[in-house]
């Protein structure tokens, strides 16, 4: 592997990695993962993804991210929507947990909504992604996740490795946000949710959608609030002028100030290499499929990062429209 | 065996700490999973049994009732090594759910037995050994926490004598207990990461006091904090709040350098 962790593989170089014991997480189309062998791995379908050679769109080949824990013994857990407020709790004093959950499903929403007040969460680092399909499939095919010790596949469960290290190393966890707030006016929801008809702004109730349409908002641009300086994106899904409401890629909460992103006037590529430069090799990394799509990525870089490009980013919580890298760091 | 057959209904009443006019209706045991069902009312009894409380003063006596058809249950404190849980039938008032053997409507605890988990949780007790020794869902103890967070439930907190007395010594200022501290280590971790009491926290956490801060993990929990603080009601779930944040920085201090470096000057 280039970036001796991740790669784009072939099934069988990545059978291979799977025959030699090592933990794994893979990224690949559900029959290409179906026919992996049995091993110490987790699995999520997408058929997107920026690999060494720049971003593809494959069927045929496997992501695969090598996760070392220096020794000691990682583990793989299933969660339903029940069990899954407990995730950071059953993750290592210290390590790192990487979870994959199915795109559309009952527990996507409910990590969506409730993760920020799981227990735990923030206290001990966790990363992932949201698994998808092939644009042309999703009418036919759902998201899945797979938990590689068995062959299983889930519509509705999360697969997580918890990975524990050595007390002389701990986890970064970063995000590259190409997006920042605007100057426009400030944003409010009432409520929290996955669509909004209405929105506050400047104290007055609004309708979003003719809000939208009106400022001549470009939704490839998403809403962005400031979490005490990390921008956090939320992406619009569709805006419904007839019933006038608005959907997102993840949920909007109340009391958080939203405006919508500035417009960037270099590339994806130039934006992504520029805002990367700095990072160091990653352990893992994700980024987004609407960054795939909007920047028009095929064939081109994000700077030195690789990896899958998902429905959903997890750095800690669930992400739109964003790069997530996760570094470890030895003291 | 039947527990009923061991113990007059009465005394099960009388254990799970039912008070008059309201009494244990039925009682059954599932030896299985270990689990003592009570149902209880607060109907008048029938005239036989009306004979054995004629002691009771009559204002005592509720008026009978109709029983709704909807059962209602909540998770009591066990019993002995069983758990139990308590049923009614009867339409409650809204004080009847501050009884203390009845919960709320949404909840799946009694009063009671929520105090303790509140009680335990002010105490910093891990969840997850709230859900061993309590035998609770964890999905049920995290539901309660979030309602609490989200100032949705409202508890007093009566610390224990231990804690009390460790309440107070953090509500002295920060200089005295650096000064008490015995040994060099202690001074060293006293000076990077401030005492739960001093100040520095609650100006953070209530946005105070602004600083730059880099690490992703920091900036979305005091996102959420903030957030929390802003609606909570409660006095005691902001200093549970106060030591979340805390314990975050303790845990995570050898990466947040550029942070706390921004906290030592206060």
């Amino acid at each position: 592997m280039n970036v001796l962790n991740q790669a784009l593989l072939e099934p069988s170089e990545a059978a291979a990695l799977i025959a030699s014991g090592v933990y794994l997480a893979i990224a690949g189309d559900e029959a290409v993962l179906a026919g992996l062998p049995r091993g110490n791995w987790i699995g999520g379908t997408i058929a997107y993804f920026m690999a060494q050679e720049g971003g593809q769109t494959t069927r045929g080949k496997v992501f695969v991210t090598k996760l070392d824990a220096f020794g000691l013994l990682p583990t793989i857990t299933q969660y339903d929507a029940q069990h899954l407020p407990s995730v950071c709790q059953d993750g290592p004093d210290n390590g790192y947990s990487l979870i994959i959950l199915p795109a559309f499903s009952r527990i996507h929403y409910e990590f969506a909504k409730n993760a920020p007040m799981y227990e735990d969460m923030y206290m001990k680092p966790l990363v992932g992604w949201i698994s998808g399909a092939h644009l042309d499939d999703l009418a036919t095919c759902k998201p899945k996740t797979l938990d590689g010790r068995t062959g299983e596949l889930f519509e509705d469960r999360a697969v997580v490795l918890h990975v524990p290290l050595p007390d002389n190393i701990s986890v970064n966890v970063n995000i590259v946000n190409l997006f920042k707030q605007g100057s426009g006016d400030v944003i409010y929801f009432e409520k929290e949710g996955f669509s909004a008809s209405t929105c506050v702004i400047n104290q007055r109730p609004v309708s979003f959608a003719k809000y939208l349409k009106e400022m001549g908002h470009d939704t490839r641009l998403p809403l962005v609030a400031d979490y005490n300086g990390a921008s956090v994106n939320v992406s619009f899904k569709a805006v419904n002028l007839q019933d006038a409401t608005v959907d997102f890629y993840g949920p909007v909460f109340p009391k958080v100030a939203y405006r919508l992103a500035d417009s960037f006037h270099v590339d994806y590529e130039a934006a992504f290499a520029q805002a990367s430069a700095d990072l160091p090799e990653a352990s893992f990394s994700c980024n987004c499929i609407l960054n795939y799509l909007y920047g028009e990525l095929e064939g081109k870089h994000t700077g030195q990062v690789i990896g899958p490009m998902t429905f959903g980013e997890v750095a800690y919580q669930l992400l739109n429209q964003t790069m997530v890298q996760m570094t470890l760091e030895r003291h | 065996m039947q527990a009923q057959q061991m113990l007059p209904i009465e005394e099960f009443g009388l254990a799970v700490g039912l008070r008059l006019p309201w009494r244990a209706s039925k009682c059954t045991v599932n030896e299985v999973s270990k689990t003592i069902h009570l149902w209880i009312t607060n109907q008048g009894l029938a005239t036989a049994e009306q004979r054995r409380l004629w002691f009771v003063p009559k204002a005592a006596r509720a008026p009978s009732k109709i029983t709704s058809a909807e059962d209602k249950q909540w998770r009591h404190v066990d019993c002995m090594t069983y758990s139990c849980v308590v049923h009614t039938c009867d339409p409650l008032q809204p004080d009847d759910h501050e009884l203390d053997w009845l919960g709320l409507p949404n909840s799946p605890f009694t009063k009671c037995l929520a105090k303790r988990i509140f009680q335990l949780l002010m105490e910093g007790v891990d969840m997850q050994v709230i859900c061993e020794v309590l035998r609770i869902p964890f999905a049920e103890l995290w539901k309660f926490k979030f309602d609490l967070d989200n100032g949705l439930l409202n508890f007093e907190y009566q610390p224990s004598v231990r804690r009390r007395a460790k309440f107070q010594s953090e509500s002295q200022p920060p200089a005295a207990i650096q000064a008490a501290a015995p040994d060099a280590k202690a001074v060293e971790t006293a000076i990077l990461v401030p005492d739960v009491s001093d100040p520095v926290w609650e100006h953070l956490i209530t946005g105070k006091l602004s600083i730059d801060i880099k690490t992703l993990s920091l900036q979305l929990l005091l996102t959420k904090l903030r957030q929390q603080v802003s609606q909570l009601q409660s006095a005691d779930v902001k200093i549970m709040k106060l030591r979340e944040l805390h314990r975050y920085v303790e845990r995570h201090q050898r990466v947040l350098g550029h942070e706390l470096a921004q906290l030592k000057p206060f």
